[in-house]
C-alpha cells in the first residue's frame, strides 16, 4: 500500500510524499488504592500520509485496511486542498539520501508479546511488595507495547523498524500527604524492575511521614531523577529549531554560549541502547543518531529535520518531526558524585523527588514554576531533618542548568503520565532555587 | 463523515454478553477534523483527519476491560471482545471490591448540535484567510511582535452509543477552536500570551470571537506592560479577578476536586488525589457569595453535552451552594461506591479512550454588583484580567496564578499596569475571601487533561468578576 501511496501522489503532482505505516498493540494494567481498577487493550493500525506540492504541505492518516478507491480518494482531496492553499516558506522538501540503518539494540524481546495476563502478576507482586513496606495503598500503571513501522518515501526511502516496551510506574501512599513515586522502564524484559519501583516508592514515602510546613526562599535543592526529568523534558521543546525559529525558546541566539555549568552534558540519543524512545529512523526516513546539545554548559546545537536544518544554515539532525524537530531520549550526562555526598554537602536545602505542572510565563525567557508532588525533605547541615510539604519551585530554567553543582554518577530512565519523552537523569544538586508558597 | 454502524455496536454487546461479560457497551465513534497554522505569516503543515473506530467496555466478575480498535472487521473485533474479557477475568481474581455500575432506566434517543454554517462547508482557503486577517491585524506592531503562532482547529464528531441495558444514543458535535501565542519584545525584554477560543457549533461563531481585534489589544497590552508596568510589593490587598481568572480557578481548584474518582483515588498515579474526601459533603468551603456549577447543557459551549459516554442524561451539577460543598462529578461507577446516583460526569475523547469522570463547563455563578460597585470599595489593590504561568498542586490545595494585563486599584479606581502579580493562595483562603460577585459572566475555552492514557478533553470555564478580601498578592521573583 505504502508504494501505491507514494506512486499515485506523485502522479497526481506531488513532489515529495511520505507514507508511514504504523501498527501497535498496546495493552495496560491500571491499579488504585492497590486494587486493579482496569485492563486496556489498544489495536491501532494507520497509514500516515504527507504530501507536499510547490511548497504547500499537507498531512492525513486512512486506516491500514482501506480500499485503493478510499486511498485515491484520500490522495485526490489531500491535492485539492493543497491548491488553495498558500505556500511555505519555511518548507525546503524531507531527507533525501543514501542512508544506512542501524537496529535498535535490545529494542525488541518477543517475551514482552507474550506476556499477556501475567502482567496481572506483575501489577500485583508489586502491590504487595509495597504493603509489605508497611505503605497504606498504592497506586499506578503498567503498559506493554508492541509495535511496527514501515516507512517509504518519494526521495526513495523505504526502511522498516519493530519494537517493543514496558514500563511501570507505582505511587505508594503512607499516610495523608506522605507519597512518593517511582518507574521502570525498558525495551524489554531484561532489567525490568517493577519491584525494585516498588521499593523505592514505600520506603520513600515512609519516610516522608508527617510533613511539615516550610518557609519560603532560595534553598540548595537536590532533584531526584524523577523531579529532574520532569525540568529537563520541559526544557526539551526549546531545543527545537521550531520553536526557536517561532520565538518560544530560552535558548534564542545563544548556540556556542554558555546556558548551563560547566559540568552540564545533555545529548539526545535516539539510538541508545534499550533506549525507551529510540528508533531506527526519523518521520523522514533520516537515521537517528546520537547529537550533542549542550556540552560542558555551552549550546551546541538545536534538533532539526530538513526545513528547518535549511532555514538555519545546517543539517538534519535526525529529529523530523514534519512541524516541530522532536527529542528521542534526553540524556543528562552523568556526573561523578554519590546521592549521600550531595546530601551531606547542603548546608541548608530541600531533596525534592517529584513535581509536575510545569508552566511558564514566558517561552522565551524560561520563567516558570512547577510544583513538587510526594516527598520532600528538608535538609541542615548535611543531614535530612524532616519531611515538608505544600512548596512550588518558581524561577527560570536557564538559570537553574546554571546553578547545577553536583549530579550523580547513578543514573535512570524516567517515562511516565507526566514526562511522555524519555528522559535518562541523575540526582541533581541546585544552588539557590526559589522556592514560594501559598501566602496567608 | 463515515457511516455509524448501529448493527456492530450490538453484535459487540451480544458477543461480550455471550462470553462471560455481565455488562457490556460499545461506542462507535465517527470525527472529521482539520488543523491549519500559520507561524510569523507563513503557513505549517496543515492537516485533516477522517477517524473512526469501536471502544468497548466490559464488566467481568466485577473488573472492568476496555479495548478499542479502528477496524470494524467483526472477526477481529470478536477476537478483542474474547482477549478484553480475559484479561478482566485474570484481574477480578485478584479483587476485594467488585465493580458495580449503578442501574439506570436508559434512552433511545439522539442529540445534535447544529449551527447555521457547517464547518465541513468551509473551504480550506476560507479557513486560512482567516489566519492571515489576524496577522494582517498586527501589521504595523510585527517588529514588536517577533512571534506569532495561530492555530484553528475544526472537529465534527459523531457517536452511537448502545450498553446491554438498553441505551441506543445517536449524536453529532461541531467544534471550532482557535489557538494562539504571541510574544512581545523590546529591548532585552519580553511578554508572552498564549491563550484560545472554542464553541460548539457552526463556523458563523468565529465572527463574535473578533480574534483579530483582540490578538491585536492584547499585543498593546504585553507592549505597555514591557513599557511601563511596576512591580506590586508584596502585601495582602483587595483583589479583583476577571471571568478569565475565575474560569481557571473554578476549574483547577473546583471542578477538578470535585471528580469522585480523583477522590476515590483512581487518579492517584497521574493527575493526582484530592483534598475533598466523601465526608466533606455539607461542609463550608467558602464565602456565601461563592456558588459554583459545572454545566454540559449551555449552549454552544466547547464541552457541551445531553448525554454522557455512558449514556446517562445530562444536568446542571452544583458543587457548591452558597460556600456549602453540595455535590461531586459522578460516573456510574462512583455512584455506587458514594451511594448516589450518576450525574453524567463520564467522557472520553476518542472512540479509543475508556469513559472517565471530566468536567464540562464548570463557572461560578454571577452575583449582582456591577464593576463599578466591586471596585469603588477598594482603597488598594490589584485587578487582574488576563493570566500567563498558572498551576496547582495535585490535591488541588496549592495554587499560583500570574497575571499578565494587571492593573493596581487605588480609591477605587483603576490605575496603572502591574507586572505579574502573584496570587499564591489555598483553595479554602481563595473561596472564603470572596465578598462580591458581579451581574457579567464570561466563558474561556480548555482542553483539560486527564486519564492515562492522555485525554485532552474540550471544555468552557467561567464566572463573574468577583472581589478577594485581604489576599496576599506577590512580586513576582
Amino acid at each position: 500500500m505504502l508504494d501505491y501511496i507514494v506512486q499515485k501522489a506523485q502522479k497526481l503532482g506531488a513532489e515529495d510524499v511520505i507514507a508511514t505505516s504504523v501498527s501497535q498493540l498496546a495493552r495496560q494494567t491500571k491499579f488504585a488504592n492497590n486494587e486493579i481498577v482496569v485492563n486496556q487493550t489498544w489495536d491501532e493500525k494507520d497509514v500516515d500520509i504527507f504530501l507536499a506540492f510547490n511548497k504547500k504541505t499537507i498531512s492525513t492518516s486512512v486506516k491500514a485496511d482501506a480500499k485503493k478507491s478510499d486511498v485515491d480518494k484520500t490522495l485526490n482531496r489531500m491535492m485539492k486542498i493543497t491548491r488553495l492553499l498558500k505556500p511555505s516558506e519555511d518548507y525546503f522538501g524531507i531527507a533525501k539520501g543514501e542512508f544506512k540503518y542501524k537496529d535498535v539494540e535490545d529494542g525488541y524481546d518477543k517475551k514482552i508479546e507474550d506476556l499477556q495476563e501475567k502482567e496481572v502478576d506483575l501489577v500485583t507482586a508489586a502491590i504487595n511488595k509495597a504493603l509489605e513496606n508497611g505503605v497504606k495503598k498504592s497506586s499506578g500503571v503498567l503498559y506493554s507495547n508492541v509495535w511496527q513501522m514501515k516507512k517509504m518515501t518519494s526521495s526513495g526511502i523505504d526502511v522498516s523498524d519493530k519494537g517493543t516496551s514496558i514500563n511501570f510506574s507505582i505511587r505508594s501512599f503512607a499516610e495523608k500527604d506522605a507519597s512518593a513515586h517511582s518507574v521502570s522502564v525498558s525495551r524489554i524484559l531484561k532489567g525490568f524492575d517493577p519491584l525494585a519501583a516498588a521499593d523505592e516508592a514505600s520506603l520513600l514515602a515512609k519516610q516522608s511521614l508527617n510533613p511539615a510546613q516550610c518557609e519560603e526562599g532560595r534553598y540548595d535543592v537536590i532533584f531526584h531523577p524523577m523531579a529532574f526529568s520532569s525540568l529537563l523534558y520541559y526544557t526539551s521543546y526549546a531545543f527545537s529549531a521550531f520553536q526557536v525559529d517561532s520565538g518560544l525558546s530560552f535558548f534564542i541566539d545563544k548556540i556556542g554560549k554558555k546556558v548551563a555549568s560547566d559540568i552540564v552534558t545533555i545529548e539526545d540519543d535516539g539510538s541508545m541502547v534499550n533506549g525507551f524512545g529510540s528508533r531506527k529512523f526519523d518521520d523522514e526516513g533520516m537515521p537517528i543518531e546520537k547529537n550533542k546539545l549542550i556540552e560542558n554548559g555551552v549550546l551546541m546545537n538545536y534538533l532539526h529535520n530538513t526545513s528547518t536544518a535549511k532555514k538555519f544554515n545546517t543539517e538534519s539532525t535526525g529529529n523530523a518531526g514534519l512541524v516541530d524537530p522532536v527529542p528521542w531520549n534526553i540524556v543528562l550526562k552523568q556526573g561523578d558524585s554519590k546521592f549521600e555526598k550531595m546530601i551531606s554537602s547542603v548546608k541548608r536545602g530541600l531533596y525534592i523527588t517529584n513535581v509536575w505542572y510545569t508552566r511558564f510565563a514566558n517561552y522565551r525567557t524560561g520563567d516558570f514554576s512547577t510544583i513538587p508532588r510526594d516527598a520532600i525533605f528538608e535538609i541542615e547541615n548535611g543531614k535530612i531533618v524532616r519531611s515538608v510539604k505544600d512548596l512550588r519551585v518558581s524561577d527560570n530554567m536557564q538559570r537553574i542548568l546554571e546553578s547545577i553543582e553536583m549530579i550523580s554518577k547513578e543514573r535512570k530512565t524516567i517515562q511516565w503520565w507526566e514526562v511522555t519523552i524519555p528522559v535518562v537523569a541523575g540526582f541533581v544538586l541546585c544552588k539557590d532555587v526559589g522556592i514560594t508558597r501559598s501566602k496567608k | 463523515m463515515i457511516f455509524v454502524d448501529k448493527d456492530l455496536s450490538k453484535f459487540c454487546i451480544n458477543f461480550a454478553l455471550k462470553n462471560g461479560a455481565s455488562f457490556a457497551e460499545a461506542r462507535i465513534v465517527s470525527s472529521t477534523s482539520d488543523s491549519f497554522m500559520l507561524k510569523n505569516g507563513t503557513p505549517v503543515v496543515s492537516q485533516f483527519l477522517e477517524d473512526s473506530g469501536v471502544g468497548i467496555r466490559v464488566l467481568v466478575n466485577g473488573a472492568m476491560s476496555f479495548v478499542s480498535a479502528n477496524s470494524f472487521n467483526r472477526d477481529l473485533l470478536k477476537d478483542k471482545i474474547k482477549r478484553a474479557i480475559k484479561f478482566a477475568m485474570s484481574s477480578a481474581n485478584t479483587k476485594k471490591e467488585k465493580i458495580e455500575f449503578e442501574g439506570f432506566k436508559f434512552a433511545k434517543t439522539k442529540w445534535e448540535v447544529k449551527g447555521k454554517r457547517k464547518i465541513e462547508d468551509v473551504s480550506p482557503k476560507e479557513k486560512m484567510d482567516f489566519l492571515f486577517d489576524i496577522e494582517k491585524n498586527l501589521k504595523d506592531l510585527k517588529s514588536k511582535v517577533p512571534s506569532r503562532f495561530f492555530q484553528l482547529n475544526t472537529e465534527t464528531s459523531e457517536t452511537f452509543y448502545a450498553n446491554s441495558e438498553g441505551a441506543e444514543i445517536s449524536s453529532r458535535i461541531p467544534r471550532v477552536m482557535l489557538y494562539y501565542s504571541v510574544v512581545v519584545s523590546e529591548g532585552n525584554q519580553s511578554e508572552q500570551r498564549y491563550f484560545q477560543f472554542g464553541e460548539s457549533g457552526g463556523w458563523e461563531m468565529i465572527k463574535k470571537w473578533k480574534a483579530e481585534e483582540k490578538i491585536r489589544e492584547e499585543a498593546k497590552v504585553l507592549l505597555n506592560l514591557i513599557r511601563k508596568a511596576k512591580s506590586f510589593n508584596t502585601e495582602a490587598v483587595d483583589v479583583i479577578l476577571s471571568p478569565e481568572l475565575v474560569g481557571i480557578a473554578m476549574h483547577e481548584s473546583c471542578g477538578h476536586p470535585y471528580e469522585a474518582d480523583r477522590i476515590l483515588g483512581r487518579e492517584g498515579a497521574q493527575a493526582g488525589e484530592s483534598f475533598i474526601k466523601e465526608e466533606m459533603m455539607g461542609t463550608r468551603i467558602g464565602s456565601d457569595a461563592v456558588t459554583v456549577v459545572d454545566d454540559p447543557l449551555v449552549p454552544n459551549n466547547f464541552g457541551y453535552y445531553e448525554y454522557d459516554d455512558e449514556g446517562v442524561k445530562a444536568r446542571r451539577r452544583f458543587l457548591i451552594k452558597d460556600g456549602i460543598i453540595t455535590e461531586f462529578l459522578h460516573n456510574r461507577e462512583t455512584a455506587v461506591k458514594m451511594r448516589t446516583e450518576s450525574n453524567a460526569a463520564a467522557r472520553a475523547s476518542s472512540y479509543n479512550r475508556e469513559p472517565i469522570i471530566r468536567m464540562s463547563n464548570t463557572f461560578m455563578l454571577p452575583g449582582n454588583y456591577s464593576f463599578d460597585e466591586i471596585i469603588e470599595e477598594i482603597k488598594k489593590g490589584v485587578y487582574i484580567k488576563s493570566f500567563t504561568e498558572w498551576n496547582i498542586d495535585d490535591k488541588r490545595w496549592n495554587q499560583k496564578y500570574v497575571g499578565s494585563e494587571s492593573y493596581f486599584i487605588e480609591n477605587g479606581e483603576l490605575k496603572g499596569l502591574v507586572r505579574r502579580p502573584v496570587l499564591e493562595i489555598t483553595t479554602k483562603d481563595f473561596f472564603s475571601a470572596v465578598d462580591a460577585c458581579g451581574k457579567d459572566v464570561g466563558f474561556v475555552p480548555g482542553s483539560c487533561g486527564k486519564g492515562d492514557p492522555m485525554q485532552g478533553i474540550p471544555v468552557w470555564m467561567g464566572g463573574p468578576h468577583i472581589r478577594l478580601r485581604n489576599v496576599v498578592v506577590s512580586k513576582y521573583a
